[in-house]
């Protein structure tokens, strides 16, 4: 993934739908390699949950952006919240966890630290507050 | 994205797409890359008076419509728009340049225009008194006059049009829309949208051209009112050719606004508000700051945190995701801005931040200009009075209000102003004061939102009635009134 200076609330949208898309196929790749059911289960929640936030994030974009507000954005950069995911090599259950719970905290990193940053268009600010406390529920869903 | 394959643009006229027979064209450009990406055709009276002719007869029936029945065409235009947002959204910064989110919030706004017009069966109502003499009663009924048109503006090819055409159609007129000839895309693509939905057939009309489709549209008489953005000059011509032909119009015109930072202003937050009124949209707008009024002790870390923010500030192709600002328009555009900053240099302000000869890397061609900040600046200086159009920051220091109020109302414009400060009491006093349109209290862009008018005074705007909200409902309705008695 391209370094990107996330200085515009576009710039924020794109990387956070780049970033869902990735875990979502990550997800969906080791969903299919695993025999637990309860993983299944959960990784199956996950991917729709990705499938669910890509509509949801474009959503945001398209209503929340007003001509009016669209102030420079400054102390967020992609590098920051990196996640791994790559499934090419053949990945444990424990692994799989452990690789998922990365993931998710990076994830709520990202939506709690940009929430912040977008305090000028609340509705915005709210949905990325919520997508955090969900990505907060999976992680304990995968420690337990 | 999908890219428009014809290379000349096609009118739209009576539910149908026609090939203009003009037979001069003018470039498309894509500011970005300098590259020709269509042309529009210089339609000709005929093609202009067949498409005032097709509005002229589709009025009576669409009149009679049921208003609910009218705006529910706009509800579907609505959600259309919605479903094609992203590509809206593209096709506007690839012909007029500015930066994506920039566009996208152009395309809520356009929304947002269709949202209110919706409220029109309730904004239509009119008014009534039984027994205003012995038996007889009165009412007011505002009725629909006919064929409208508008002349619209390069910088916001999306919205500007809606803010106008919705309402009017909405109450129960036609419409022919004039594009600007320099970005004529944004309404192709939207007519495309409009053509699915299946308007009645000539309600909504589009012709592109240049003077000869605008003189058609004033001289016809089958056309009763005019809207026009675009510069004050043309605007003052084109509203007293209006007058000769007896035509309604609203004349938006150009702007220089003043924005004022008192003493006790919170630095945070105003600079960034007063960085994307400068360079939103790259100083194209007629509510860009135009010029900035540093009161006082402010002056000094106001300038440094205006230089080290703007420093920041990238530039490049607006359809790059973080790219904050785009190109200039037109090659024109961008020498007219440095034509401005070079003033600037020969009357004597200091150049701060030198935008000039800015290099984007992989758009050499492109029109583009950095941010620039010009200080020392007095108020006879031509970048302290005359519109620059483009993102220059002249910084004017004054001692006090009522020095920067003097400044103020020394300039023919009055499109908007906006005040930065904590005090409410400086805060209504400026509102209260300042002869300007749209008034900013810490609001770097003072927009006024679908349901209120777009304003402006003195030579930013020359009419009764603007743009937007219940204005707009007037605008493009009579009042008649009817007193009756039944024996």
């Amino acid at each position: 993934m391209i370094s990107l200076d996330l200085g515009t609330f576009g710039a924020i949208i794109k990387f956070a739908l780049e970033i869902e898309g990735r875990a979502s196929e990550f997800y969906k790749e080791v969903g299919e390699h695993t025999n637990d059911e309860r993983l299944v289960g959960l990784l199956g929640d996950l991917v729709t949950r990705g499938q669910k936030r890509i509509k949801t994030l474009e959503r945001i974009r398209r209503e929340n952006v007003t001509e009016i507000i669209l102030e420079p954005i400054e102390g967020l950069d992609s590098d920051s919240f990196g996640i791994e995911t790559d499934a090419s090599l053949a990945l444990d259950d424990s692994t799989v966890k452990t690789m998922a719970t990365g993931i998710e905290s990076t994830l709520q990193r990202f939506y709690t630290a940009a929430a912040r940053k977008i305090d000028f268009l609340p509705e915005a600010e709210y949905a990325f507050e919520i997508l955090a406390e969900k990505n907060g529920e999976f992680i304990k869903r995968l420690e337990a | 994205m999908t890219i428009l394959t014809v290379e000349v643009v096609k009118n739209y006229i009576n539910g149908k797409w026609v090939e203009s027979k003009a037979k001069e064209t003018r470039d498309v450009f894509n500011p970005a890359t300098g590259e020709v990406i269509a042309k529009t055709p210089m339609s000709t009276k005929e093609e202009t008076l067949e498409a005032i002719n097709a509005a002229k007869t589709a009025f009576d029936r669409w009149r009679s419509t049921p208003a609910l029945t009218r705006v529910r065409h706009l509800n579907r235009i609505r959600d259309a728009f919605e479903e094609n947002f992203e590509e809206l959204v593209k096709t506007l910064t690839m012909e007029q340049g500015k930066a994506i989110d920039e566009s996208r919030g152009e395309y809520r706004r356009t929304i947002e225009n269709l949202e209110c017009a919706t409220s029109v069966p309730s904004l239509q109502m009119g008014y009534n008194s039984e027994d205003i003499a012995a038996g007889i009663d009165e009412m007011v009924i505002k009725q629909p006059l006919g064929v409208f048109f508008c002349v619209a503006p390069f910088n916001f090819p999306g919205m500007v049009p809606t803010w106008f055409w919705p309402f009017a159609i909405g109450v129960g007129n036609t419409y022919v829309v004039k594009p600007s000839e320099q970005v004529p895309l944004s309404q192709v693509k939207q007519f495309e949208i409009i053509h699915e939905i299946g308007l009645p057939r000539g309600v909504l009309n589009m012709v592109h051209g240049g003077s000869e489709a605008v003189n058609t549209l004033i001289e016809s008489p089958d056309t009763v009112g005019m809207s026009f953005v675009g510069s004050s000059r043309v605007g003052k011509l084109l509203y007293k050719k209006t007058g000769e032909y007896t035509k309604r119009a609203q004349v938006q015109g150009g702007a220089k606004n003043f924005l004022t930072v008192m003493p006790d202003a919170d630095l945070e937050r105003t600079v960034p508000a007063l960085i994307t009124s400068f360079y939103g949209c790259a100083g194209q707008r007629c509510l860009a700051g135009g010029v900035l009024l540093a009161v006082g002790d402010i002056y000094e870390p106001l300038k440094e945190m205006l230089v080290e923010a703007a420093k920041k500030y990238t530039t490049g192709n607006g359809l790059e995701e973080g790219v904050q600002m785009g190109p200039l328009a037109s090659k024109k555009g961008m020498e007219n801005v440095l034509k401005s900053i070079q003033s600037g240099i020969d009357e004597g302000a200091e150049l701060l931040l030198d935008g000039r000869g800015i290099e984007v890397p992989e758009y050499p061609n492109g029109y583009f200009i950095g941010p620039t900040i010009f200080d020392k600046v007095t108020r006879d200086m031509i970048i302290a009075k005359e519109e620059i159009f483009g993102p220059v920051i002249p910084i004017v220091q004054v001692k006090d209000l009522d020095e920067a109020i003097d400044i103020i109302h020394a300039n023919p414009y009055g499109n908007a102003s906006s005040v930065f400060t904590s005090s409410g009491k400086i805060a209504r006093d400026y509102q209260y004061r300042v002869k300007a349109g749209n008034i900013g209290i810490n609001v770097g862009v003072a927009a006024p939102i679908a349901t209120f008018p777009f304003s402006g005074m003195k030579d930013s705007f020359i009419g009764d009635l603007h743009g937007q909200g219940r204005d707009a409902v007037e605008f493009f309705t009579e009042n008649k009134v009817v007193i009756t008695r039944w024996f």
